[in-house]
């Protein structure tokens, strides 16, 4: 079963959303999102096929990356102040970098770091985003479909719990390198998760308000 | 079971679990929205019943005065001028002035009492507690209840829009005390004390709880009611409806007078 065409559609989806920012002159944070998960997709496709290098390391950052994008997004939102934000952000990007970088390697892909730390924390995130939407104080929001953060929380928690056994099992992936089915299967609901959320990042970008991330 | 199977089944649950989140929240929002539907269109239910109160009440109004110009002051002036007519073609007949000068005495009175009941000008010379003087000698004066009135201490002058709101509730109840309860006597009792004016007053017919008074003002009809309802939102005030023991019920007005 060949994976290829599922990786080239996965990596153009975020076009759209970024497209959608451009028409619609939103350029918040998380189309700035769109444009790095689109450059890395792209990156991985050159490192691997075109000049077939390592492509572990970039992986790995795009973690971190990814991680500093999604935590600045519920910055104001679910943290109660920039000292919590701060403290709980760098507790996590310091045990990611140590699991990752030091335990490990940075030239290796071990996933394990990057399911307990950012995956778990997500899943955590989105259900506190889903409670400040239920009992936000400047009460009424008019229809749920039209809130970005809404979305936000769906794309985020669909794409964390998706991924999050993906990556817990991908250390018996390397483990099992010869099996090629296995790879194709595991790639094959990786991606699908990544494109739906890719897709979602749509009407985040489209029903963008600055305020809807900026207030409880 | 092998691994492949367990981490599709692994992922499936997931995903399952993040949708029946993403569902919950959905659902939660729908019925909050729901509810506050509701309770809007109650709201604009009863707005609408109060402004429909306010309009049938000046409507009745306007129709009492014109039944009152009509039938009364209308029939005594058509008399005197009848009386004045024949007097013309006959030598002055004295009587015949008299009843006229008597009629018109009594038109005088008339217009005199439609006058009042409009706009009271005890209250804006005098304030709120003559008013409720005079308003407690008329009724004792007019009709078989005994109402007496006592200020514990005197009332100062308050704001204008505050003492005839105050009056006009007052008038309204105890018609409606007079009409409705079968009382012999009511008494009205006023003080002022932390900011606030308190009104007591005390029957001994059958009166209101303050539950039968919040489903009466949801009803259609109560226009009465209603109005006092409309009044006590302008001034800002609280009324409370209570059965004090077999025999007599009291409702009590709080108004703030601080501005």
């Amino acid at each position: 079963m060949t994976v290829q065409p599922y990786i080239i559609v996965s990596a153009l989806t975020p076009l759209l959303a970024i497209l959608t920012g451009v028409f619609l002159k939103k350029k918040s944070l998380l189309w700035y999102y769109a444009i790095a998960d689109f450059s890395f997709d792209m990156g991985i496709i050159l490192l691997k096929r075109v000049w077939k290098t390592n492509y572990s390391l970039a992986g790995n950052i795009f973690f971190l990356i990814e991680f500093l994008f999604f935590a600045f997004a519920f910055r104001k939102r679910i943290f109660r102040n920039d000292r919590e934000f701060t403290i709980i952000i760098s507790v996590l990007l310091l045990c990611y970098l140590v699991y990752t970088g030091i335990y490990h390697s940075p030239f290796e892909h071990h996933l394990m770091g990057a399911a307990v730390f950012f995956s778990v924390p997500y899943i955590l995130w989105c259900v506190l985003g889903f409670y400040s939407i239920m009992f936000q104080k400047n009460n009424r929001i008019i229809s749920l479909e039209k809130s970005s953060f809404f979305w936000f929380n769906t794309a985020l928690i669909l794409y964390a719990c998706g991924s999050i056994i993906l990556f817990i099992f991908y250390d018996y992936l390397i483990a099992a390198k010869g099996n090629k089915e296995f790879l194709s299967l595991w790639l094959i609901v990786f991606i699908s998760v990544n494109i739906l959320k890719n897709i979602l990042l749509v009407p985040i970008i489209y029903f963008y308000k600055k305020e809807e991330y900026e207030c409880i | 079971m092998n691994v492949f199977s367990l981490i599709v089944a692994s992922v499936a649950i997931m995903l399952l679990l993040a949708f029946s989140i993403v569902f919950f929240v959905v659902n939660y929002q729908r019925r909050v929205i729901r509810h506050q539907d509701e309770i809007k269109s109650i709201n604009d239910q009863k707005q609408l019943e109060l402004i429909q109160a306010s309009i049938q009440g000046q409507e009745e109004e306007r129709m009492r005065i014109a039944t009152e110009l009509h039938d009364d002051v209308g029939a005594t002036l058509s008399s005197v001028r009848l009386f004045l007519h024949s007097s013309m073609n006959k030598d002055a007949d004295e009587s015949v002035i008299l009843q006229s000068k008597q009629l018109l005495d009594q038109s005088i009175s008339s217009i005199r009492n439609i006058s009042h009941k409009l706009q009271p000008a005890i209250l804006n010379q005098l304030g709120l507690q003559a008013s409720l003087e005079s308003l407690s000698s008329i009724i004792n004066r007019s009709s078989s209840v005994t109402l007496t009135y006592t200020s514990l201490f005197p009332l100062p002058k308050l704001n204008d829009n505050i003492e005839l709101s105050v009056y006009r509730m007052l008038q309204e109840l105890t018609s409606n005390i007079i009409k409705h309860s079968e009382a012999s006597s009511i008494s009205i009792e006023s003080s002022v004390s932390n900011g606030f004016l308190r009104i007591i007053l005390l029957h001994d017919g059958h009166g209101l709880t303050n539950e039968m008074y919040q489903e009466l003002i949801y009803k259609k009809g109560a226009i009465g009611l209603k109005n006092i309802v409309n009044r006590l939102k302008s001034i800002n005030s609280t009324i409370e409806f209570s059965q004090i023991d077999a025999a007599h019920f009291r409702v009590c007005i709080l108004t703030p007078i601080l501005q």
